[in-house]
């Protein structure tokens, strides 16, 4: 009897095997109950509490931009469910964009993440968009996106593939300075509301879930050089020494 | 609804971790069949099959918060259910006889009876790289990351154990 004679044989054997339906029962109450106690969480925790460090910065007569950067806390406005789920992401935890751990925060030597690849038809700010609602509704990565291996260094957005950098998915500046991503204040807000906002970024404050809903990402504008696909030959990143 | 069923394990962990009920029973069903066949050749007892991936579940949606979501789940959730079910057999008696009932349930074929049998007198550790291969179709490379062993350790192992099981269904009685 050859090995794949044994094996065939093997497996024919296990086929027959079926569990019970008592256990297949037991199974999905326990996969059951780690669902219920994610949504007991998410309840405990409905306030959002604005975590953000930054500058504001006055675009236009009424609208405002709140410049958020990367710390230990995170640099997105996130609650404590959220929060706990980019901990338990592998890769989120460790992204420089979002967490200001102990790596890097320049593109030349920040540690590589992968990407993320998007269903046909996703431009670089509709994938941006995702990564961010999905980040702060729940800290984890958009679901209707996929996994992928890390573009090449120095690339944002893949437009072919539709892969967005999850090591750099805001841009980063002329130097390699990964960006964290910019809100913004619509105009529509009344100057109480967005002082509300300001404030909570600035000192940590609570803020109701209709104000933290209210900012929306300024889509960074990409250089050639950051598109994989794009006119652009690949950005030229200068050297860092330490 | 009808999309739920083809979503990747790894989107229905995240559904859960929002609290999709229906995310888990989908991603329960879908590993609850291979995990028992896996504990069922590791153990060589339904009752202790059963026992074994019971548990594993429990443990693996505890603590589906230390999964990371960046990896395939079935080889996390399998290496649980080896381990579960490895616990039990070095608590059981370390060669199982299986009983009249027993043989009863495995199957009518001789061919059948001698495999389970020559199954369990392998090594724990033998007998569970055949099963990762046998049930999960997993190649060596994919064994060896689900055990956190080496891919020559695999191939080692699974050529041992199938000369092994080789030898042990010639030597059976017709």
């Amino acid at each position: 009897m050859t090995d794949d004679d044994l094996l065939k044989a093997l497996g024919r054997r296990l086929d027959e095997h079926e569990p019970s339906e008592a256990l297949r029962r037991r199974a999905a109450d326990s996969a059951r109950e780690a669902a219920d106690r994610a949504r007991a969480r998410t309840r405990r925790r409905r306030r959002i509490v604005i975590a953000v460090a930054g500058a504001l910065v006055i675009a236009g007569a009424s609208a405002a931009a709140l410049t958020t950067r990367p710390w230990e806390g995170g640099s997105l406005p996130v609650g404590p469910g959220a929060r706990a789920g980019i901990s338990e992401s592998a890769v989120l935890a460790r992204a420089p964009w979002l967490v200001q751990g102990s790596g890097s925060p320049y593109v030349q030597d920040a540690r590589e993440l992968p990407s993320l690849e998007f269903p046909a038809g996703t431009g670089y700010a509709a994938a941006a968009r995702a990564l961010v609602g999905s980040v702060l509704a729940d800290g984890t990565l958009p679901e209707r996106a996929a996994l992928r291996p890390a573009l090449e260094r120095g690339i944002v957005w893949d437009a072919r593939a539709r892969r967005l950098s999850l090591t750099s998915p805001f841009s980063y500046t002329g130097l390699g300075r990964i960006r964290a991503p910019t809100f913004r204040i619509p105009p529509s807000l009344s100057p109480a509301e967005a002082s509300r906002i300001v404030a909570a970024a600035r000192g940590g404050a609570p803020a109701g879930r209709a104000l933290a809903g209210a900012i929306t990402l300024d889509v960074p504008t990409l250089r050639p050089c950051q598109i994989q696909g794009g006119p652009g030959a690949p950005c030229r990143l200068p050297k860092r020494t330490g | 609804l009808r999309a739920v069923p083809r979503s990747s394990d790894q989107v229905l962990v995240r559904r859960i971790r929002r609290g999709d009920r229906q995310a888990a029973e989908i991603l329960a069903e879908r590993h609850v069949r291979p995990a028992y066949r896996l504990a069922v050749g590791i153990t060589g007892r339904p009752e202790l099959a059963e026992d074994a991936v019971q548990d594993a579940f429990e443990r693996a949606f505890r603590k589906l918060s230390s999964y990371d979501d960046t990896r395939p789940f079935a080889p996390w959730l399998y290496r649980i259910v080896v381990n579960r079910s490895l616990n039990l057999v070095t608590r059981a008696p370390a060669t199982v006889e299986l009983t009249e009932a027993e043989h009863q349930a495995v199957g009518p074929s001789c061919e059948r009876l001698d495999l389970v049998a020559a199954l369990q007198s392998l090594e724990p550790d033998k007998r569970v790289v055949v099963l990762m291969r046998v049930v999960l179709g997993y190649s060596p490379p994919e064994t060896a990351e689900a055990l956190g062993v080496a891919v020559g350790t695999v191939h080692s192992r699974l050529s041992r154990a199938l000369d092994e099981l080789r030898e042990l269904l010639q030597g059976a009685p017709p």
